[in-house]
């Protein structure tokens, strides 16, 4: 009988039933993992300092709210001027132009070559540089003056601080995704005939987006936090409020406690809407075509860890 | 004799310091199927990257359907085109790449309706129909809905065809179309290539299949190091080569 000889055999052929190695090890790490979860939760329910119901007495409270409103409008608005920014900014790199990339790039050194905080406290105080703004023709007449003092509330400066140093980070991460798009993708648009704002509105932006969501992603969470930093310019965000209570009925760490449970529900639900994005911009490539409902994902990935010997991502790479 | 679809003299190509091509001149005339072979660097790529101005040329004359490519001439002083009159140039040419270059985030019918609609402006459900008579005809009738990444090489070179066809170009330029491809695959792509070439398509094929341009190719042009060597019916050109160039190339490829 010949070695390649192929044969039939009748119906499915059986799974392999192995014993599986033993890992004792595994056991031993999980069950420290498991005393140190249990006696961390234990301490945080049973310390009396913790004084939950304080907690749970502020955590609706109007002016918390009304500090949460603010939080996400901010990170709202300054992660809007930061992506549009960030395109611009990235398209301008990009140019053959010298002096239009020069100038990108002079822009994008400046604004991630100091910190945010002082950005702010800079914006917060540019009256006193430009007392008056005017609008008009360059070197020539102005038509509307302004004072600056009236143009840069609190909030504007805060707008302007985290928006145009989001603008900079951003500006490299589209940067990233446009020049992961292989040329040729480029080339084939403009031999259909599409000029070169369509082959990048079109075609080659819609790819990068698969590289640029997940580290937008980052930078939307990254903001939510960091719009805590306008609390040191008097705007009424939410660790703003938290503090203007907490100074009068000294309660700080409960108070820090409820700002942290509604930043995190934030960031929580960012994480799904990540999620689904992603989902979004990588169809048609095999690793980004997972199917089904982030509860789904996540309880496939619990279960996998009952059955170590298949794979954690069932669904991963599967064609349709 | 009727005016030539492609007209090159003395073509000029630099990059840098190297010299790509140096000095092509060579006529296409309408209908009619021209192969380019040679070594590879020899700017056969090159030279039909130039064609739809993918590449701008240094020197020479270089004119598609009796007009300039990428200038307008205004007395004798050259005049470069605009991005958009450029583009609308390019959209009457068709290209087909090595690497197939389809949009990956597209099925295979947006793939192939994206620039009419975008770019011809012709009516989504107009584009559709053609679009799906387009892929019947290069045999994926049943793979309109799937992306390209879950078709084969051969399948997606042949939605690339269909895409470029869907502009209903008067020029086809293929650059190394089969190079890519498992042997296997290669047949349905030549098939879909000859029967273009049967319907009258003015076709460039950079190959180095020989059978195809044997069979298919009305002119044979052998060029390598940027210039033309040789050319003239495949006959001539595959089987009584007179440059010792040319037949030491066709020794090692046949």
């Amino acid at each position: 009988m010949s070695s390649t000889e192929v044969t039939e055999t009748a119906g499915r052929p059986e799974d392999i039933r192995a014993a599986p190695v033993r890992r004792p090890g595994r056991w031993v790490a999980a069950a420290i993992v498991l005393v140190l979860a249990v006696s961390i939760v234990r301490s945080i329910v049973t310390n009396p300092h913790f004084e939950w119901g304080v907690v749970g007495e502020y955590l609706f409270d109007e002016r918390i709210l009304e500090g949460l409103r603010v939080t996400i409008e901010l990170t709202v608005i300054a992660m809007a001027i930061g992506v549009v920014l960030g395109m611009v900014l990235a398209v301008m790199r990009l140019s053959p132009n010298p002096l239009v990339s020069g100038g990108s790039w002079l822009y994008i050194w400046f604004f991630r070559g100091t910190p945010v905080l002082v950005q702010l406290l800079f914006w917060y105080n540019v009256s006193a540089l430009y007392p008056k703004i005017a609008l008009g023709i360059p070197f020539g007449p102005a038509f509307v003056h302004l004072s600056a003092n009236t143009l840069i509330t609190p909030f504007t400066a805060a707008i302007l601080g985290l928006g145009l140093n989001e603008g900079a980070y951003m500006a490299e991460i589209v940067r990233a995704g446009i020049i992961s798009v292989p040329e040729g993708q480029a080339d084939a648009a403009r031999s259909l005939g599409m000029t070169r704002l369509e082959t990048m509105r079109r075609i080659v932006l819609p790819q990068a987006m698969r590289v640029i969501i997940p580290p937008t992603g980052n930078e939307t969470i990254s903001m939510l936090k960091t719009t805590s930093l306008v609390s040191a310019i008097a705007v009424a965000d939410l660790l703003f409020a938290a503090e203007g209570i907490y100074s009068q009925n000294f309660k700080t760490i409960q108070l820090l406690i409820v700002a942290s449970i509604w930043y995190i529900v934030c960031t929580s639900v960012l994480y799904v809407g990540q999620y689904y994005l992603e989902r979004y911009y990588g169809r048609g490539s095999s690793r980004g075509g997972e199917r089904g409902t982030l509860a789904g994902r996540v309880l496939r990935g619990v279960l996998s860890f009952r059955r170590p010997g298949e794979s954690a991502r069932p669904g991963g790479g599967e064609h349709r | 004799m009727s005016e030539p679809m492609v007209s090159a003299e003395g073509v000029h190509k630099r990059f840098g310091r190297l010299e790509v091509l140096k000095g092509i001149t060579l006529r296409v005339q309408p209908g009619e199927v021209m192969c380019l072979l040679g070594p590879s660097g020899s700017g056969k790529s090159t030279f039909l990257r130039c064609i739809n101005h993918l590449e701008k040329i240094n020197s020479g004359r270089l004119s598609v359907d009796g007009e300039l490519v990428g200038y307008r001439q205004v007395g004798d002083r050259l005049h470069e085109l605009r991005e958009s009159e450029v583009a609308r140039k390019r959209s009457e040419i068709g290209m087909v790449f090595q690497h197939f270059n389809l949009f990956p985030n597209m099925t295979a019918l947006d793939n192939v309706t994206c620039a009419p609609i975008r770019v011809k402006k012709t009516a989504r459900e107009e584009a559709e129909a053609r679009a799906r008579e387009l892929l019947a005809r290069v045999g994926l009738p049943d793979k309109l809905d799937c992306y390209p990444a879950q078709l084969s090489g051969g399948q997606q070179q042949r939605v690339a065809i269909a895409r470029a066809l869907a502009m209903e170009p008067k020029l086809m330029l293929f650059d190394e179309p089969t190079s890519a491809l498992d042997p296997e695959l290669v047949g349905d792509v030549l098939q879909a290539m000859k029967q273009l070439a049967g319907e009258g398509m003015t076709m460039i094929v950079v190959t180095h299949e020989m059978g195809f341009a044997r069979e298919v190719a009305d002119t044979v042009v052998f060029m390598d190091a940027g210039v033309v060597v040789e050319a003239g019916s495949p006959s001539e050109v595959l089987s009584n080569p007179h440059h010792e160039r040319t037949r030491a190339f066709l020794s090692k490829v046949l």
